[in-house]
């Protein structure tokens, strides 16, 4: 599944989990597919993002696990702080977490 | 001419006072325009958008802390702020933002960075319980307030800091020997000149040097964190790539276990996830 | 006593002809006033802002756009107190006319410079001496007030007069003294003019009649939106006014003369409203007995509020 702002929804795209609005009304039932209207209808309503199913839309700026990790050690190198490699340790857990997460879903 | 630190603090303090216009990002400046015509625009989310501009927020709470319309340093939030200048203020900050427009696509990453750290100081002060969030969460969004001076007031030194870094000196020691004050200072002292709100203040100014807060040790502490961990997760940039160092005694002052973390990394991801989408935007509008 | 200078912004146009009346006018000015001149009108409208003058003086043609935006300006924040003096290159009675609602006079190019000096003179001498404005928040006072409700009691279009109070203010200023009274009173009457002009563009007015009391009156249709507005930003700000100790409890105390000892919750809005139609009222003073008889009402109900008079 895929998080995206209102901007990026198109006709087609089916809603992975239910539509909120600000106030916390269900606007729109999960695995309904997108409309036109249903699109108008949210931004007017003040929705920003929608999580849709599988992953319409390849976002440049997004970076595999192993950039991840790598960018992190460059970030960290040199440290030696006992404080800042605990953080480093439990940063680099929850990346692989998050990452082994989202490959499950894709699976789905 | 080598001047002595005092020297240097004095000449540019003088210029701070003088300090004209301030740099902004023209998208946001866009994105503001065009909410503020549609007459259904609410007053929130005019706030939630200036919220992610660190220029655009200090304007607006210096104008709502000045002595001309209001009792200085009451004011903390840019909500308040709006509720009390009212939300047509911002059309006429509009029209005199700063002619100094030039900001590089390389600049956006400093705006990043400061709206990452507001959001993680959001998250760790609600967690904390520590009182007004949304306060603590605009100290989070100015720390870095003086390295856009610094880039924009003071070219020719900013230069020089980042040849002193590149050779391996580190930020803050560059930035006090080029300037006799670093960011911090340089973020607080105009602050100050701009009457904002003491907590606001103590926390930007402290916020590497947590032995120079008061009375404001725990709020210091958390922007000092916020910063660390933003750095770390690499979200934004500011002068260097590393992460700087942690004290100690942020974590004893906030009495946080740094197994804690965790947690707050999960709030967090999904917010920098979609504030990813907005200043990516920015950046294409460059 | 010193007394700073009164601090004069012109807005010109670069070239020898201005510089040459600044240099003259300086002359004239010499100790009484300092004149800071602009040439920018994006640095001159922030200097505005940012750090208000005494007086502004404003050569039209080098934008003749700008002054609808400061004059927007002036009016959203009550810059009442800084007179407007116009430099024009001719006379043109129609635009002149349109323009003396928020002008305060008008020179000519060819005057001669002790001619300028002198309107300058009798801009901030007239303003010390007719305004009716309240002093602490430069809104009109009681003379205009009244002028505006004559004029709507013939109108066709409803309006609505509104009486604004604050409740616990006495015992606020007692217990955190005028100063911060004051602030009180100059908050309540920004909030006031800026929501007020935010919904209801130029069809409004706002009067302060003297210590807590303001009287505002707006289209009909729009009263009720104005006052849950007000009565919202009036209640999110009013907490900063009280010392984090108090903040936190909820409320302050206050020791009355006799010592006794009273807790007093935060100073909150009292709205009294009462709508205006032709022929529904023939004097004032029917409508001020009627905003009497709702503020009873309205003051007995805690925290901000707002009431309708419903009765015909």
């Amino acid at each position: 599944m895929q998080r995206l702002p209102i901007y990026y929804i198109k006709p087609g795209m089916k809603t992975y989990e239910e539509v909120i609005d600000a106030n916390g009304r269900v606007l729109c039932g999960k695995g309904v597919e997108l409309t036109e209207e249903h699109i108008k209808r949210f931004e007017e309503l003040g929705v920003n993002f929608i999580t849709v199913e599988g992953n319409p839309v390849s976002l440049p700026w997004e970076k595999s696990l192993e950039v991840e990790l790598k960018e992190l050690e460059e970030r960290f190198e040199g440290v030696t702080d006992e404080n800042l490699l605990e953080i480093k340790r439990i940063l680099k857990e929850f990346l692989k977490e998050k990452y082994k997460e989202s490959e499950e879903t894709q699976e789905l | 001419m080598d001047l002595d630190i005092s020297e240097k603090r004095k000449i540019v303090k003088k210029k701070l006072r003088r300090l004209e216009g301030l740099p902004t990002l023209p998208p946001i400046v866009q994105r503001l325009n065009k909410l503020i015509e549609n007459e259904e625009t609410s007053l929130n989310q005019i706030a939630e958008l200036i919220e992610k501009d660190q220029v655009i927020t200090s304007k607006i709470l210096r104008l709502a802390n000045s002595a001309f319309y209001g009792f200085p340093k009451r004011i903390s939030t840019v909500q308040n702020a709006l509720m009390f200048l009212g939300v047509n203020i911002i059309k006429i900050l509009i029209i005199t933002s700063s002619i100094f427009d030039i900001i590089y696509k390389e600049d956006v990453k400093l705006w990043e960075h400061s709206v990452g750290v507001a959001t993680c100081a959001r998250i760790l002060a609600e967690k904390l319980e520590i009182k007004d969030p949304q306060e603590v969460a605009t100290a989070g969004l100015l720390h870095d307030l003086g390295k856009i001076i610094e880039k924009v007031s003071f070219k020719e030194e900013y230069k020089k800091i980042e040849e002193l870094v590149q050779d391996g000196k580190s930020p803050l020691l560059a930035e006090k020997e080029i300037f006799g004050l670093d960011h911090a200072e340089i973020g607080a002292f105009l602050m100050r000149i701009w009457n904002l709100p003491d907590r606001l203040i103590e926390a930007v100014e402290a916020h590497h040097e947590l032995e120079k807060a008061k009375d404001f040790k725990k709020e210091s502490a958390l922007i000092h964190l916020a910063n660390v961990l933003i750095h770390a997760r690499g979200y934004g940039d500011s002068l260097y790539n590393k992460v700087p160092p942690l004290e100690q005694k942020a974590l004893k002052l906030l009495n946080f276990n740094l197994l804690e973390i965790r947690e707050v990394f999960l709030k967090l991801e999904p917010k920098l996830y979609e504030l990813k989408f907005f200043t990516e935007e920015l950046r294409k509008d460059i | 006593m010193y007394l700073p200078k009164k601090i004069i912004y012109a807005f010109l146009k670069k070239d020898k002809f201005f510089t040459k009346w600044k240099q003259e006018l300086i002359y004239f000015l010499k100790e009484k006033y300092k004149l800071k001149s602009f040439y920018s009108f994006k640095k001159f409208l922030s200097a505005i802002l940012f750090d208000p003058p005494s007086m502004v003086i404003y050569y039209y043609h080098k934008n003749p756009e700008g002054l609808k935006n400061l004059v927007e300006l002036k009016k959203k924040f009550n810059m009442f107190n800084i007179p407007l003096i116009l430099i024009l290159d001719h006379f043109d009675l129609e635009w002149l006319i349109s323009t003396s609602e928020w002008g305060d006079d008008f020179v000519f190019l060819k005057d001669k410079i002790d001619e300028v000096f002198v309107r300058i003179e009798y801009a901030f001498h007239r303003l010390e001496r007719i305004s009716d404005n309240n002093p602490l928040t430069g809104l009109p006072g009681n003379t205009s007030i009244y002028r505006a409700i004559e004029r709507i009691l013939d109108r066709y279009k409803p309006y609505a007069v509104a009486y604004v109070d604050l409740d616990n203010f006495k015992a606020y200023n007692d217990a955190y003294g005028f100063s911060h009274g004051d602030e009180m009173i100059k908050t309540v009457a920004k909030i006031l003019t800026t929501t007020i002009s935010d919904f209801s563009r130029e069809d409004y007015f706002i009067g302060h009649i003297g210590g807590d009391d303001f009287v505002f009156i707006v289209p009909l249709e729009k009263v009720e939106t104005i006052s849950k507005e007000i009565i919202k930003r009036f209640d999110t700000l009013a907490p900063t006014f009280l010392n984090p100790n108090d903040r936190e409890k909820g409320y302050f105390v206050s020791v009355d003369r006799i010592g006794n000892i009273s807790k007093i919750p935060i100073p909150t809005l009292s709205i009294s409203i009462v709508p205006v139609v032709k022929g529904k009222f023939k004097h004032i003073g029917e409508i001020s007995g009627r905003l009497a008889e709702i503020k009873k009402v309205v003051k007995g109900i805690e925290g901000s509020t707002y009431f309708i008079d419903r009765r015909k």
